[in-house]
């Protein structure tokens, strides 16, 4: 059971630093669709760079155990800020991964929520 | 008019309310003035959530649940105290069990600089003092500190100390494999002895070439038989080696009188669960006695048998309990002609790696109380003379040593001495395996910081220096050697505890 659930970690890991690693490349590089994105949300260039730079931090982070809790909060963070865009000015288009990706990260953060500071788990003394 | 004051409840109740409603307010900022604001919009709306779950979502702690994020603060706040006390609020001479005074004349004394002071002790006047002669000895007419163990018996194998001060049993396991080669590296440029403490085969301790003396611990770590008993076999190869010169029967420590040694799960290597002959996982716990010591005839014949198969000097140590119990053991000793070659008194207030606190704060007798005592009981059973007396329990400075040896021990015995002057900063983490700087762990993240042969060289100036002060204060008492030290030494508080009748008894 401690397996299944080692091995259901570490695969929502991989699988979401693949999908944040491939949203960075395409905001560092300025994709088309990117960039208008981010001149609707009036962010062009410098909160394109921002976002995908995290985006990035985060997907690398979460290839190690040391890290990955951490990654996970900011990848969940980032995905938050997109779901602020899309709840307004952008509106509901282009979300096929949003879903699973954020639950997975939420997973992720669940499993690992002993070693986050502030987590109810470890605020024991 | 109202005064000002801080309510925290009332604090943490507006903390609760603001967080959500200024989460709103960002929302609002980021979609109306600049979509930058939602990068604190996140923010707050993660802060709302874990506030949330603090107050609706967990029951562990009360705080949290009434509070909210806040109450983290008390968390906070509580888990840097010992670090806020130590560095900042602490005064020089509060901290327990060394305070800083103590520890920085350690620091010191191991860095080989300058220990001297000024203006005056930051003691109470009122503790046990050492009495100066009127007439203090020339310090070039001081005999050369030596100590034989064995002799008594006539053995060919005895060991003669050199020097008056022993570095106290600490085992491999408490201690991590650097702390251990860099005390006996240590050991063996200041040319004392080490004891190995129960840790079992002393792989580390043999490398650095030291004299050692072997302790075997209730558990008989590195010369047991599978059921725990005695393996004569490994003894006498180990005493054989040319390296280990006594054997120290263990059976109580200060910290821990009445319960056997105790090595925590988070410190079991593989390597150390081969050198023990234990498995992995689960905390160590020693046998709370030798199987083989039920009375006092067995005790004695068990310690014979030591002697007998190893062929050196053997010894016991304990922390004195029940006063009669040890005195029918010296009787015994007279009766059965059977003569332990030394006994290490721990006073309760001795160090461990790992203990149960109440044991560490509520068994066993205070050295300088139990030291009279024993040394009265030996004497008035006509056994002194058969053997040596070595003390230990907080012996860190000259000063206490020469009252230890006033009140009749023969030799000292420190551990946290030793340690201090390797870096200790007592962060009283030895039973977790995080100690700071590396001595008390086998992390080897926390072992890089601790150069061996540095703290080799510290541990020798340590040695050193505490001999150099032996020498200034015992021209002070007047004699020209350590065994002419008496209770007549020593300055008693008017509150004693140093057990006046005892100083009285063998002083007039
Ligand atoms: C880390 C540590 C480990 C110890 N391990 C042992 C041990 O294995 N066997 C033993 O008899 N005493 C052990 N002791 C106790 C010391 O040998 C000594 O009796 C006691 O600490 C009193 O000396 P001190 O006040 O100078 O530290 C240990 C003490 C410490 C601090």
């Amino acid at each position: 059971m401690k397996i299944l659930m080692t091995l259901l970690m570490w695969g929502c890991q991989l699988g979401v630093a693949f999908i944040l690693a491939m949203a960075g490349l395409g905001k560092l590089q300025g994709s088309e669709m990117d960039i208008a994105l981010f001149t609707e949300l009036n962010m062009e260039p410098g909160g394109r760079v921002m976002i995908g730079i995290c985006e990035l931090c985060s997907a690398a982070g979460l290839l190690h155990p040391l890290s990955a809790a951490y990654s996970a909060l900011l990848g969940a963070a980032v995905l938050t800020g997109a779901g602020l865009a899309h709840l307004g000015p952008l509106g509901a288009e282009g979300l096929d991964l949003y879903l699973p990706t954020y639950s997975a990260l939420l997973l992720i953060l669940i499993m690992r929520r002993g070693e986050l500071p502030f987590s109810s788990s470890r605020a024991h003394h | 008019m109202s005064k000002l004051t801080v309510d925290l409840e009332k604090v943490a109740h507006s903390v609760n309310m603001i967080i959500p409603a200024m989460t709103i307010l960002l929302a609002l900022l980021g979609y109306y003035v600049s979509f930058y604001f939602h990068f604190l919009t996140v923010a707050g709306l993660f802060l709302t959530v874990l506030n949330m779950s603090y107050l609706y979502g967990q029951k562990r702690h009360a705080l949290l649940a009434n509070f909210g994020l806040l109450a983290q603060g008390r968390y906070i706040l509580e888990s840097i105290g010992p670090e806020l006390r130590q560095y900042l609020f602490a005064s020089d001479t509060e901290e327990r069990p060394f305070n800083r005074v103590e520890r920085s004349e350690v620091y010191r004394k191991a860095q080989g600089v300058d220990s001297s002071s000024s203006f005056g002790t930051l003691l109470d006047a009122d503790e046990l003092k050492l009495a100066h002669s009127m007439f203090p000895m020339d310090k070039s007419k001081i005999e050369p500190f030596s100590l034989t163990f064995g002799e008594e018996r006539g053995i060919e194998a005895t060991y003669t100390l050199n020097s008056p001060v022993i570095i106290s049993g600490m085992s491999f396991g408490a201690l991590g494999e650097k702390a251990v080669r860099a005390l006996s590296r240590g050991a063996k440029y200041a040319q004392i002895p080490m004891n190995t403490g129960e840790g079992g085969h002393p792989k580390y301790h043999l490398m650095e070439g030291a004299d050692l003396i072997f302790q075997i611990g209730t558990a008989k770590f590195g010369v047991r038989h599978e059921d725990g008993t005695l393996d004569e076999d490994k003894l006498r190869a180990l005493s054989a080696l040319p390296q280990i010169k006594m054997i120290e029967l263990k059976f109580s420590q200060g910290a821990k009188p009445g319960k056997g040694g105790l090595l925590p799960k988070e410190k079991i290597t593989e390597e150390i669960s081969q050198l023990r002959g234990v498995a992995m996982g689960s905390d160590v716990v020693s046998p709370t006695y030798h199987s083989e010591c039920i009375d006092v005839p067995s005790t004695l014949d068990f310690i014979a048998r030591l002697q007998e198969v190893s062929g050196i000097p053997v010894g016991f140590k304990l922390c004195i309990g029940r006063i009669d119990q040890f005195r029918a053991l010296a009787q015994g000793m007279k009766e059965r002609d059977i003569y332990p070659d030394f006994i290490t008194i721990d006073g309760a207030e001795g160090g461990t790696g790992a203990a149960p606190k109440s044991f560490m704060d509520d068994v066993g007798m205070p050295l300088l109380r139990a030291l009279p005592i024993a040394h009265r009981i030996l004497i008035e059973e006509g056994v002194r003379d058969r053997l040596k007396l070595l003390s230990s329990g907080k012996l860190i400075n000259a000063g206490r040593q020469l009252k230890a040896l006033s009140l009749g021990a023969d030799a000292i015995c420190s551990a946290r001495g030793f340690m201090l002057a390797i870096g200790c900063i007592q962060a009283l983490q030895c039973n977790k395996n995080s100690c700071p700087v590396g001595i008390t762990t086998h992390n080897p993240k926390l072992q890089r910081g601790l150069d061996i042969e540095l703290k080799a060289k510290r541990v020798k100036n340590y040695a050193e220096s505490l001999l150099k002060d032996h020498k200034e204060l015992l021209a002070a008492t007047g004699h020209k050697a350590w065994r002419d030290l008496t209770p007549l030494n020593l300055i008693a508080p008017e509150h004693d505890q140093a057990d006046t009748s005892d100083r009285q008894e063998f002083t007039l």
